[in-house]
């Protein structure tokens, strides 16, 4: 029914990343992949006699779900505690505006958002098994080192072998599963990621990939890598000895400026190790270099080109070497930071799949029907 | 929290889980929003402007239709 890991992820992701306590209200909210994932959460929550409503949803389409999740949301000024959403999807993130919608009348700094992508027994077996604190130190490791690196060349014993500048116009993410006020907490954790501002070289990925359109495909690579030539930012070339592997690639690249290198990302959750079978954010996690290509994660007065599709590709660990500095950083074993994180960085980096008219600078405000609002209010 | 033994644990997870398997059963029965179809874009890594109520072929695309048409920066 349940392993021991899975239910030490379980425990983990209650303790570690909600933090829940006895004075809490949790809303769970599940699609029907992961009815599991919600009953688990469920099962482990009534152990503690914290109270807990489930709410089911349809993925992308649902036009009763905000009935649904308004009927199971208390009144705000019932809450002695804190209101903790937790949501569990396995191939979607739905609703996100909905969501939004429903918990703007809540102090934000009284509620917590967490949003599973890749629900699954692994999603809690391996990634939720390391707690915000841990990935923190990672992602600060690293990006103390980055942010003030001009360049970087990273090699793979793939086969990788890229040169890449930065820019500090373009922004760093970090996502180390750690909630703040007005906030969303995506899980799985453990990445942190840029815009190359120049990117050139040979890219294998040799460990899995990861789209933003649906599939059931085996998303793993290890018998069959894909090697991407990069010049000027753009794949002018790729390789794959699986030919259905190889035309899978030629529908995601034939859409516009999916050829584009937009994103640069660095894994981070050691607990990750073999990739999973499905389409999955649990294999971008692995420490490890990914590069996304087509849609960017800049703003878009930064990044001017947009794109319908966002793929992954994903190698196995990866050695990187910054400026002239000679002690390269090995992505397989970072040694944790003791020094805080880097503020203000973004941390959210999965979205539902809805267009928006306009870019919140998602630290100090919310979208609702009226427009957009203050998440606190001001001091 | 009160350690369990593997079979206390099993039965409340079972016992749970059909309850979300009821509930879900029940909300599937009221509600026909149809299956996800493959090629449905899932997720986006940034909000941005274009629909993202599409369907994006992955198995039928011309091949070599993907020349790079737009600038990268802007």
């Amino acid at each position: 029914m349940i392993d021991r890991e899975t239910w030490e992820g379980v425990r983990s992701l209650l303790d570690n990343y909600a933090q829940v306590r006895a004075d809490d209200i949790v809303v769970v909210l599940y699609a029907s992949d992961s009815y599991e994932s919600a009953a688990w959460v469920s099962a482990a929550l009534e152990l503690r006699e914290i109270p807990v409503k489930r709410v089911w949803m349809a993925p992308l389409r649902d036009d009763g779900f905000l009935d649904r999740l308004m009927s199971a949301l208390p009144p705000p000024a019932a809450l002695s505690g804190r209101l903790v959403v937790m949501s569990f999807e396995r191939d979607t993130m739905s609703h996100g505006r909905t969501l939004t919608t429903a918990l703007a009348t809540y102090d934000s700094r009284q509620c917590s958002v967490f949003r599973a992508i890749s629900a699954s027994a692994s999603l809690f077996s391996g990634a939720l098994r390391v707690s915000p604190k841990e990935l923190s130190a990672r992602n600060t490791a690293i990006l103390n080192r980055c942010m003030a690196a001009d360049r970087l060349r990273i090699k793979t014993r793939g086969g990788t072998d890229l040169n890449v500048t930065l820019n500090k116009r373009y922004r760093w993410i970090s996502n180390r599963g750690a909630a703040r006020p007005g906030g969303v907490v995506v899980l799985p954790a453990g990445e942190v990621a840029t815009f190359p501002a120049t990117i050139a070289g040979v890219f294998v990925a040799d460990f899995a990939f990861n789209v933003n359109v649906f599939t059931d495909r085996d998303a793993r690579l290890h018998n069959h890598p894909v090697s991407v030539w990069i010049q000027d930012g753009r794949a002018v070339k790729y390789e794959c000895d699986d030919l259905s592997t190889s035309r899978f690639l030629e529908a995601c690249f034939a859409k516009p400026n999916a050829y584009n290198v937009g994103e640069l990302g660095f894994g981070t959750n050691f607990e990750v190790g073999d990739a999973v079978p499905m389409n999955s954010h649990i294999n971008e996690r692995r420490p490890g270099v990914h590069l996304g290509f087509g849609q960017h994660n800049q703003r878009r007065d930064v990044v001017g080109y947009q794109c319908s599709i966002h793929i992954d590709l994903i190698a196995r660990g990866g050695i990187v070497w910054l400026d002239d500095d000679p002690m390269p950083l090995n992505l397989e074993c970072v040694v944790p930071s003791l020094q805080p994180h880097p503020r203000n960085l973004r941390d959210e980096d999965v979205f539902a799949s809805e267009s928006e008219e306009f870019e919140s600078n998602d630290c100090c405000g919310i979208l609702t029907h009226d427009g957009f609002q203050l998440s606190s209010p001001p001091a | 929290m009160t350690e369990l033994s593997k079979d206390e644990l099993e039965e409340i997870v079972a016992r749970v889980t059909a309850n979300v398997l009821r509930e879900m059963k029940a909300h599937e029965a009221e509600i026909r929003t149809g299956l996800i179809k493959p090629g449905e874009v899932s997720w986006i890594c940034w909000l941005t402007a274009l629909p993202t109520n599409i369907r994006i072929d992955l198995g039928q695309a011309p091949v070599g239709s993907g020349a790079p048409d737009d600038s990268r920066d802007s």
